[in-house]
């Protein structure tokens, strides 16, 4: 489903001073694509995200989504992938894949069933029985992943869903729910600080500056998804990169000597 | 080690009733005050067949558990409530952390002159007993909810009393036992040391009757049974707790629990 971000502002008063988070931001999503929000921290992307959704409600202007302007969440218009995975401990996994489809009123038997394709989906038909304890940080974010889209969104919000995991896991992870992601025609908006992540994933990366958070610039990525790990070794993909390195550089404050990798890793 | 301690336990025990045995039987002290292990074995065996002592059994029993369901329902509401409002812990969590500390039975004439004496002020003063300690653990346990399940929640459109029952019980939930646990000590300690005090009947009550006729044999035996039952119903009780929170031993993230005490 399209969606658009019109003039949206965010404002907050914390400990007596206000705090710009975001500013006059206007993007269009189209059905299907793949958005990166990429920005070093502070930069009010993952509060866009939390906008988006209908978690927060802008201070000033609005995000409408199909026809109607989002003002509560509702998973089935856009869920979310938390960076934390955030799955409920005391709930075995199955459970924690279908806890939307409950909320929504979805019958036992029905769920269940949609719950064990999702991990099937995912490569972790075998551990429906077991608790969120058990599993590895990166089948948390896997089942995080099928839990969001077993609410069958029209949008997937993924707040640095790989944020938590080492680089071995991350890239792997990577592969398989892009492969899944592709195949749903999911409309996908992605919060990173990582620019391989933001340039494998998307086909369109957003560049993000900090306080107040604006849209500095856009970089078109036109390698059709998914793709193969092998993009990463790629002559376009090190000129994306290069490219956007600039620009998140520029995006920092304009100075030539800091390294715009180096503070978001807070 | 798990044998030699319990070795060591019992030896103790026998030692310190064997001790005192012969000390009466050489009357280094008076048997008429501290009675004698094997008097005491023998009134307790004739206690369960003495119908006077069946019957102050069950009536304490029926006043403690009474006086626990008030106490607890009590307790879990208005911990419910407190553990949910900021405003309601910083005005009510002092005071009553306070209340925690001191000992209640120095409210007890006051729940003697508005109960009268008997069965009611010793359901009334556990259930009194009880609610204090169970609203402190409830809310407690409330501050156990994590706010990223909170956020779960609300994004994946659960109702309110979804959220409660999905998210904020089982959250809760350690805390929550932890608070019934105190529930049903203190509406017990509440309910004895009511009839202790103030009650021809129950458990309590034959207590003071026995120790004021100088039956120290049956008083004895008496407090044993009691002691017997607190033990029963802890170790039931730890069993439902360790089957009701089975996730937490699977989870490395179990938080530790356990919150206020005594």
């Amino acid at each position: 489903m399209r969606m658009s971000i019109n003039d949206v502002s965010v404002t907050f008063t914390r400990a007596g001073s206000t705090v710009e988070a975001l500013k006059d931001i206007n993007l269009s999503l189209h059905e299907g694509e793949f958005v990166a929000l990429l920005g070093p921290s502070g930069c009010g992307k993952s509060t866009l995200l939390t906008c988006l959704g209908g978690l927060m409600t802008p201070t000033k202007g609005e995000i409408v989504v199909g026809d109607s302007v989002v003002e509560n969440p509702d998973p089935r218009r856009a869920a979310f992938v938390f960076q934390d995975y955030s799955l409920l401990p005391w709930k075995n996994i199955l459970d924690n894949v279908g806890v939307g489809l409950r909320f929504a009123g979805v019958g036992k038997q029905e769920r269940r069933q949609r719950s064990q394709e999702l991990l099937e989906m995912m490569g972790l038909s075998q551990w429906g029985e077991s608790h969120p304890g058990q599993l590895s940080g990166g089948m948390q974010q896997r089942v995080a992943v099928a839990r969001a889209l077993a609410m069958d969104p029209s949008i997937l919000l993924m707040d640095e869903p790989f944020g938590a995991l080492d680089e071995q896991t991350r890239r792997s992870l990577g592969e398989s729910i892009s492969t899944v992601l592709t195949q749903n025609k999911q409309t996908v908006v992605l919060v990173t600080h990582s620019l391989d992540e933001a340039i494998y994933w998307a086909d369109r990366v957003i560049v993000m500056s900090a306080r107040p958070g604006r849209v500095m610039a856009e970089v078109q990525i036109r390698q059709p998804r998914p793709r193969p790990l092998e993009f990463i070794a790629q002559e376009d993909f090190a000129q994306l990169r290069s490219q956007l390195f600039l620009m998140l550089n520029e995006a920092m404050g304009h100075d030539q000597q800091a390294n715009p990798l180096e503070p978001q890793r807070a | 080690m798990k044998t030699q301690a319990r070795i060591g336990r019992v030896a103790v025990v026998v030692a310190g009733l064997l001790v005192w045995e012969l000390l009466t039987r050489f009357d280094l002290i008076d048997s008429d005050f501290v009675s004698t292990p094997i008097a005491v074995g023998v009134a307790f065996t004739e206690m369960l067949r003495n119908s006077e002592v069946l019957s102050a059994l069950a009536s304490t029993g029926g006043n403690i558990l009474l006086a626990f369901i008030i106490g607890t329902v009590i307790g879990v509401i208005a911990g419910t409530v407190m553990g949910l409002s900021k405003t309601l812990w910083q005005a009510y969590s002092a005071p009553l952390l306070f209340l925690m500390s001191t000992p209640k039975s120095i409210f007890l004439p006051i729940f003697i002159l508005l109960c009268g004496i008997g069965s009611t002020s010793a359901v009334v003063f556990g259930a009194f007993e009880a609610a204090v300690f169970v609203t402190i653990n409830v809310a407690a346990g409330m501050a156990l909810v994590e706010d990223r399940h909170m956020k779960v929640a609300r994004a994946f459109k659960a109702s309110w009393a979804q959220t409660i029952l999905a998210v904020v019980l089982p959250s809760a939930l350690p805390g929550i036992f932890t608070a019934l646990w105190f529930g049903i000590r203190h509406a017990f300690i509440g309910v004895l040391i009511a009839e202790l005090w103030a009650s021809s009947d129950g458990v309590g009550g034959l207590i003071r009757v026995y120790a004021e006729q100088l039956h120290t044999d049956k008083t004895l035996a008496l407090m044993l049974a009691v002691t017997f039952l607190a033990i029963i119903a802890g170790t039931i009780w730890n069993h439902l707790e360790t089957r009701l929170t089975r996730w937490r031993q699977s989870s490395a993230a179990g938080a530790a629990t356990t919150t206020a005490t005594s």
